[in-house]
């Protein structure tokens, strides 16, 4: 039989500092050291089966974007024409800066998803908490966090009871997404209505209570899987790129 | 707008069971929040009363804990695994984390949801959700358990092992329950206090309240319906008033759900 430890959460602060770090790594470094990151990223997203959501999502919405934005600079740039598609002339500099811009768009997107992914909100929470943030700020963010979850259980709920009602879902994704649109109204108020309850519960948790311990100590049942030297490494490599993509971005 | 709650008071004893009967309306959700102190929220709920609480005070203990009539709010969705739902309170508590866990296990264990403990909270059915929100509850050792229809959504065999955990708690923890189940109120009950309209209607042991060949003029709990039925006992409904007027013997029909 399986001990509790394992039914507790490993958190790992590396993957914030990581994250982070290429996110101001994005501002920091030349075009094709920046080109190289997000090849390493891409291929992990690719491989991994967990961030394929993000590689999906890429592809669907932000690659139609970059590919816009790029032939749109393109345009309206001085300098020498690099090729001609009838009568629009798309010039070098334009699509460089688009380039620029993209590929430090791209590494954003990604390494956020890829935080996102890995790092769950409660642990951010939890890690809020135990460095002493205001216990009201925490509350008011446990409320949000868990509005993510009890409206997608409750937009599935709808799904499927309107799916048993006859709603066609072998359409595309717009289609059924028009069909549902006008349910995300009742479907927010249903939350705010029952934030009340929500509220309730935490302090029926404790979560409120004055004399709670959780702000003057590391929440106790968290394991930090990571060493202290890792963790002062990481922190290095977050302040280092802070430090370097700031200084390009001023400059 | 009727106030939900008028001119109650109500003296809650150390490890003593409290079962609130009365029906849809009458305010057992409302005195619930009332006596776990979270009505401060609605200052216009109740009128006037108070709620004494008499208690020794334990080391470790929590005050009070409480399951909602709404408990599926009571799940944080805030935690990947049961275990760590059921041990959110207790860290909040900032117990040290060998205390949360044995507190953790032995309310598993109480509530008998071992296999649960490593799956996501997301993915369980109402039942186990309940389940998950009691053991929560019994984790955090309270002095006073409030129950607000704690057996909403589990199946008969859970509801006899409710009732079991629940008499076995008594003997550290008072006990509030808003439940008009016959089976809970006879095999836990010490005190039942029947509510109406926001009014305490009678307060007392079970056969003080429903004594023999007592002709009562009470919004009577569903249960005692439900017996009546059982006995066949003799009722007339009142067409002139909105009360229902029953005539039964009710030592005769408790005797009956006892052997039941």
């Amino acid at each position: 039989m399986a001990t509790s430890d394992a039914f507790i959460t490993k958190y790992n602060p590396l993957h914030h500092y990581v994250a982070l770090s290429i996110v101001f790594a994005a501002f920091a470094f030349k075009l094709e050291w920046q080109l190289a990151i997000l090849v390493i990223l891409l291929a992990a997203t690719v491989i991994s089966p967990r961030r394929k959501l993000i590689y999906r999502g890429f592809l669907k919405f932000v690659l139609p974007l970059i590919i816009i934005g790029f032939f749109i600079n393109g345009l309206f740039f001085a300098g020498n024409t690099v090729f001609t598609l009838g009568l629009l002339k798309f010039k070098g500099a334009g699509l460089l800066f688009a380039s620029r811009v993209a590929v430090r768009l791209v590494l954003i997107v990604i390494s956020i998803s890829d935080y996102f992914s890995k790092v769950k909100s409660e642990t951010v929470s939890e890690y809020l908490a135990a460095r002493g943030a205001d216990r009201r700020f925490i509350y008011i963010f446990l409320l949000s966090v868990a509005m993510v979850h009890l409206l997608r259980d409750k937009l599935q709920k709808i799904y499927v009871a309107q799916s048993a009602r006859g709603l066609d879902t072998t359409r595309n994704f717009v289609t059924r997404a028009r069909y549902l649109l006008p349910l995300l109204v009742p479907l927010s108020y249903s939350y705010i209505a029952e934030s009340l309850d929500r509220g309730i519960a935490l302090r029926a948790a404790n979560f409120a209570d004055k004399n709670s311990r959780r702000t003057k100590s590391v929440t106790p049942l968290l394991k930090v899987s990571i060493s202290k030297t890792g963790l002062i490494l990481g922190r290095t490599i977050l302040i280092a790129a802070i430090a370097i993509g700031a200084s390009r971005l001023f400059s | 707008m009727p106030l939900a709650l008028s001119a109650i008071n109500l003296e809650v004893n150390e490890r003593e069971c409290i079962m609130l009967n009365g029906l849809s309306g009458s305010g057992k959700s409302t005195l619930c929040l009332a006596a776990a102190d979270f009505l401060k929220a609605f200052p216009a709920a109740v009128s006037s009363g108070k709620i004494i609480r008499h208690r020794t005070e334990q080391e470790g203990g929590t005050g009070i804990a409480m399951v909602m009539q709404n408990f599926y709010s009571q799940i944080t969705y805030l935690r990947p695994t049961v275990f760590e739902e059921i041990a959110f309170p207790c860290e909040n508590l900032g117990l040290p984390r060998d205390e949360i866990i044995e507190r953790t296990d032995d309310a598993i264990a109480r509530i008998r949801i071992g296999h649960l403990a490593g799956r996501n909270p997301l993915d369980l059915s109402g039942g186990e959700k309940q389940k998950v929100v009691l053991a929560t509850a019994i984790a955090m050792s309270p002095d006073l358990l409030i129950l607000d229809e704690p057996l909403s959504q589990l199946d008969p065999e859970s509801t006899s092992h409710l009732g079991e955990i629940l008499s076995g708690l008594k003997r550290s923890m008072s006990l509030i329950i808003a439940e008009n189940d016959p089976y809970l109120t006879l095999k836990v009950a010490d005190r039942v206090v029947v509510l109406s309209d926001g009014k305490i209607l009678a307060d007392g042991k079970l056969e003080n309240i429903l004594g023999p060949d007592v002709e009562c003029e009470i919004d009577l709990p569903a249960w005692t319906r439900c017996i009546m039925e059982l006995q066949n006992g003799d009722r007339t409904r009142d067409h002139a008033g909105t009360a229902i007027r029953y005539e039964l013997n009710y030592k005769r029909a408790i005797e009956t759900m006892r052997k039941i």
